[in-house]
């Protein structure tokens, strides 16, 4: 009953319980950014099961963050921002155990670990674009990826991405070259 | 391919959507090589922004994970602000002060009555 109450509230609701403390006006805005968290979270990192892990992770620092959350921007467009910062967490942690799989080049996601939608459509499916995108390496599709397909600015990436401007905007170009070729290449049938 | 054709070619990766404009804007509509280039840098800019509206699934069971790992509530802004303890601390000792000055006064007027 009480979950059924939570769900029929309004986001701005939501956000304002989950701030004093509600567990289940917090779950529901759990379930209702899962999957945009997961699928960003996918793109950074490559790796399903650690885009998993990340994204728990990332909605339990905006639990703890939820009484510091203004509003300013939208609650998506905030876990955005934590998911980033949770990533590249991740991403450090793994660079000092030296098993860093977003550097380790996988040419195409693996079917096996797909979820069961995109499992049935098999890799091949997925859009070349997206193909060609987890041919990049992490640090250079990360910054595609925010700027191109979720719209950052340049100042913003720097920020989350702890880089400079500079080389914010010299990834972007060595990225959007690189993906350009990789586009040419499925067009001739290469990869 | 002459020296515009290969500074549009280096300028497209930085301007990502394929809109050229100013002094080769011109030659981009001219030039089939140009052109053809700026196609595919906006093709694939409009891709990549279609992207944002393709969602991967979540793993079953990632929110119920998530509620069972919350700790308390905003675990970090119930411990109290280091900048709040100094002012806490030095209305402390006032307060101590003050009242130890009033005893101090009443056994002074007590002694000297």
């Amino acid at each position: 009953m009480e979950r059924e109450r939570v769900e029929q509230l309004q986001p701005q609701d939501l956000i304002e319980k989950a701030k004093l403390g509600d567990r289940d006006a917090f779950g529901e805005l759990v379930a209702q950014h899962q999957h945009e968290v997961f699928t960003l979270a996918v793109r950074l990192v490559r790796d399903r099961d650690l885009a998993a892990d990340v994204s728990q992770d990332a909605f339990i620092r905006a639990w703890r963050a939820m009484p510091k959350f203004r509003g300013d921007a939208k609650f998506s467009t905030w876990m955005h921002r934590i998911t980033v910062n949770t990533a590249w967490t991740h991403r450090a942690k793994q660079k000092r155990m030296r098993l860093d799989p977003l550097e380790s080049m996988i040419s195409e996601p693996q079917a096996s670990t797909l979820d069961p939608v995109r499992a049935g459509e098999a890799a091949s499916a997925l859009p070349k674009i997206e193909e060609a995108l987890m041919q990049l390496s992490g640090s250079i599709r990360a910054v595609v990826v925010l700027k191109d397909v979720y719209g950052w600015s340049h100042s913003e990436i720097a920020d989350h991405l702890e880089i400079s401007v500079t080389a914010a905007k010299v990834r972007l170009h060595r990225g959007r070259k690189e993906l350009r070729n990789l586009l040419d290449g499925y067009q001739d049938g290469a990869p | 391919m002459n020296v515009v054709c290969s500074a549009i070619h280096v300028v497209l990766p930085t301007v990502g959507d394929g809109t050229i404009v100013g002094p080769f804007e011109s030659h981009v509509e001219s030039c089939v090589r140009c052109s053809s280039e700026a196609d595919r840098y906006r093709s694939m800019h409009r891709e990549l922004k279609g992207l944002e509206q393709l969602l991967d699934v979540a793993p079953r069971g990632l929110t119920r994970n998530v509620l069972t790992r919350l700790g308390p509530v905003a675990v970090a802004d119930r411990e109290p602000r280091r900048d709040n303890r100094i002012p806490v601390a030095a209305a402390a000792v006032v307060a101590t002060a003050a009242a130890g000055t009033v005893v101090l006064l009443r056994l002074y007027r007590e002694r000297a009555a």
